[in-house]
């Protein structure tokens, strides 16, 4: 099988400032896993080791059969040789440059005639829908159609694996679901390993088979989004995927779960992942009245203290957690048992394809 | 506005205005004493076309030699960290700030008959440079470089290292990277740099006439010329002097964009 050729592993040991930077990665052909973290974790110091823009103490990076970088027998393949492409923070393309003269510029760099590279570049750009862009200057490109334009630049070198860094950070809300689209279609067809690093949830959840957790250098935990969901393990985990997560079939506004249940929200057709923040979550003694169109009662299975606020787990058929103030709490006389109205307003569940 | 705004304003603007002057009346004076009536004929005369060409082409030559020494000097300044560096920075920008003349001596200490180089360069290979078109060049390149290094170089320090990154994870050799990421994100200073270093190559005097002397056709440049026409044929000064002025008006409009910022 050629994409069992292409698994992808690294171990990188190395001091990077006060940052002690030690992990180990790896990431099947074909399959996207995302690298999360706080600010300062490491993270892009791993994709510039990977990548060859930065040096490692110790490091021992393979993609298939060929090593790209091993300090004990001293290769290193330079970063121009690595058949890994990049989509950086804020895109990164070449200011002097048209969009179409960006995309064609990794395939001249590595021989292609530039006719041929201008036509690929060309059909790429139609292929992500930035073919109006192509004589375009990024310095005219808003965030969202730069990233389109350096996923181009990033998929027209015919790279062997595929990194992107942070690539929402530099684009703003309205143009994300759009972006998200756009990557989730564009990266499932890619054959070798794809690696994203985001700090956003949401994100995440949406376009990763892995989660790899990195804080302060090192790897805290890893695996599928379930599973990282259902237990983190430690404080960050738990802001980052203390999400509410659904996946079902929307029509009509309404999404309805694998189990029967069903919920309300503003947008989504067909099989859709429904994501809901345990803060947009309120809790009621009593049946609410006013405004938010889901509205249920539920069993408390568990308080946990999180800082100043409490994460209230209601069970049911459509499990939930909410997150409260301890005031709130108080008022409401919570307690490890009993029962509870949970209420939240259809326009705060995101919903995003799930296929 | 109080009394003492009153006279720091109007000092202000008085100053502003004698600085003006001081600048743009001598070429406005210049002007005046253009010799029209003949103007046609005294600038096609030999004398002037020639120095002009010697002019022309030593000062090309000087800033093709700038270009080639001084960028890769520009880009190992700007990029690549070494110890001594503030040294070699201090050494290339000193002879911007040498007088000339000295400059000149000091190109005869090394290139003279008994200099440094200059014995060695003439029985070895029968190369006497002092007092030749070579000695122009190399005059007007000693005291011109500097000022395209250092352009060069904070143009291409200004260049973000994170495209050259971008194109190396793109396959982009070193080579490729320079040429068509770096040298292309830099080039309005590399121009300016070189309009600069052009300019004040076209204007060297001191340094010229020590090393290279006044030999007309050969080695006399324009403000040579102009200094030795000066003392016979005041209108022929005038009129050189006139060519220097489109000269380097021309250099000022053709980089008008760097250097005139709109507002």
């Amino acid at each position: 099988m050629a994409s069992e050729e292409l698994t992808f592993r690294a171990r990188v040991r190395t001091q990077v400032g006060r940052l002690r930077l030690e992990l180990e990665l790896s990431a099947a052909a074909g399959s996207t896993t995302v690298l999360v973290g706080p600010n300062g974790a490491g993270k892009t110091t791993f994709l510039r080791i990977l990548a060859g823009l930065a040096r490692a103490e110790e490091a021992h990076i393979e993609l298939g059969t060929q090593i790209l970088e091993d300090t004990k027998t001293g290769v290193r393949v330079p970063a121009e040789k690595r058949p890994i492409a990049l989509v950086f923070q804020d895109g990164r393309l070449f200011p002097h440059m048209t969009a179409l003269e960006n995309v064609a510029f990794g395939p001249i760099a590595r021989g292609v005639p530039a006719r041929s590279a201008r036509e690929e570049a060309a059909r790429l750009l139609g292929k992500l829908g930035a073919a109006p862009l192509a004589s375009a200057r990024p310095g005219a490109l808003s965030g969202g159609e730069i990233q389109r334009v350096a996923l181009a630049r990033a998929l027209a070198g015919s790279p062997r694996m595929l990194v992107l860094d942070e690539p929402f950070s530099a684009i703003d809300a309205s143009a994300r679901g759009e972006l998200r689209r756009l990557l989730l279609e564009h990266l499932a067809p890619f054959e070798g390993p794809r690696l994203v690093v985001t700090h956003d949830p949401v994100e995440a959840a949406a376009l990763a088979d892995r989660i790899a957790v990195l804080e302060e250098g090192r790897l805290v935990q890893t695996g599928t989004v379930a599973e990282v969901c259902a237990r983190p393990r430690s404080t960050y985990v738990a802001h980052l995927v203390g999400l509410n997560l659904y996946r079902g079939v929307a029509s009509a506004g309404r999404i309805t779960t694998s189990s029967g249940s069903s919920l309300i929200a503003a947008e989504g057709q067909g099989d859709v992942f429904a994501v809901l923040h345990p803060r947009a979550v309120a809790l009621h003694r009593e049946r609410p009245s006013g405004t938010p169109r889901n509205v249920w009662r539920g069993e408390i299975e568990s308080l946990e203290p999180l800082g100043d606020r409490l994460r209230v787990r209601v069970g049911g058929a459509l499990p939930i957690v909410a997150e409260v103030t301890r005031g709130a709490a108080d008022e409401l006389a919570l307690q490890q048992r009993g029962a509870v109205w949970i209420s939240f307003k259809a326009t705060e569940v995101e919903v995003f394809p799930a296929s | 506005m109080s009394a003492s705004d009153r006279i720091l304003r109007g000092f202000v603007i008085g100053a502003a205005a004698l600085g003006l002057a001081l600048l743009s009346l001598p070429l406005f004076a210049l002007f005046l004493r253009v010799p029209l009536a003949d103007l046609p004929a005294r600038l096609t005369q030999k004398p002037l076309l020639d120095a002009l060409w010697v002019s022309l082409t030593s000062t090309a030559a000087a800033t093709l030699l700038s270009l080639l020494l001084g960028l890769p000097m520009a880009w190992i300044l700007a990029r690549v960290p070494f110890p001594g560096k503030s040294v070699v920075r201090a050494l290339v920008t000193l002879p911007m700030v040498l007088p000339p003349i000295v400059g000149g001596i000091a190109l005869l200490a090394v290139f003279g008959r008994r200099g440094l180089l200059g014995s060695a360069l003439e029985s070895a290979a029968g190369i006497t440079i002092p007092f030749s078109f070579g000695a122009v060049v190399l005059a007007a390149a000693f005291v011109a470089m500097p000022f395209f290094v250092l352009t060069a170089e904070s143009g291409l320090r200004a260049v973000d290292a994170r495209y050259e990154e971008a194109a190396a994870s793109l396959g982009a050799s070193p080579a490729r990277r320079f040429l068509r990421i770096t040298l292309p994100l830099a080039a309005p200073s590399i121009r300016s740099g070189l309009a600069i270093c052009f300019a004040r190559a076209l204007g060297e005097f001191g340094a010229t006439v020590t090393f290279a002397g006044s030999v007309p056709g050969r080695t006399q440049t324009l403000p040579l010329a102009v200094y030795l026409a000066f003392e016979s044929d005041p209108d022929a000064a005038v009129v050189q002097s006139l060519v220097l002025v489109a000269i380097s008006a021309a250099i000022l409009i053709a980089l008008r964009d760097q250097w005139l910022p709109k507002n």
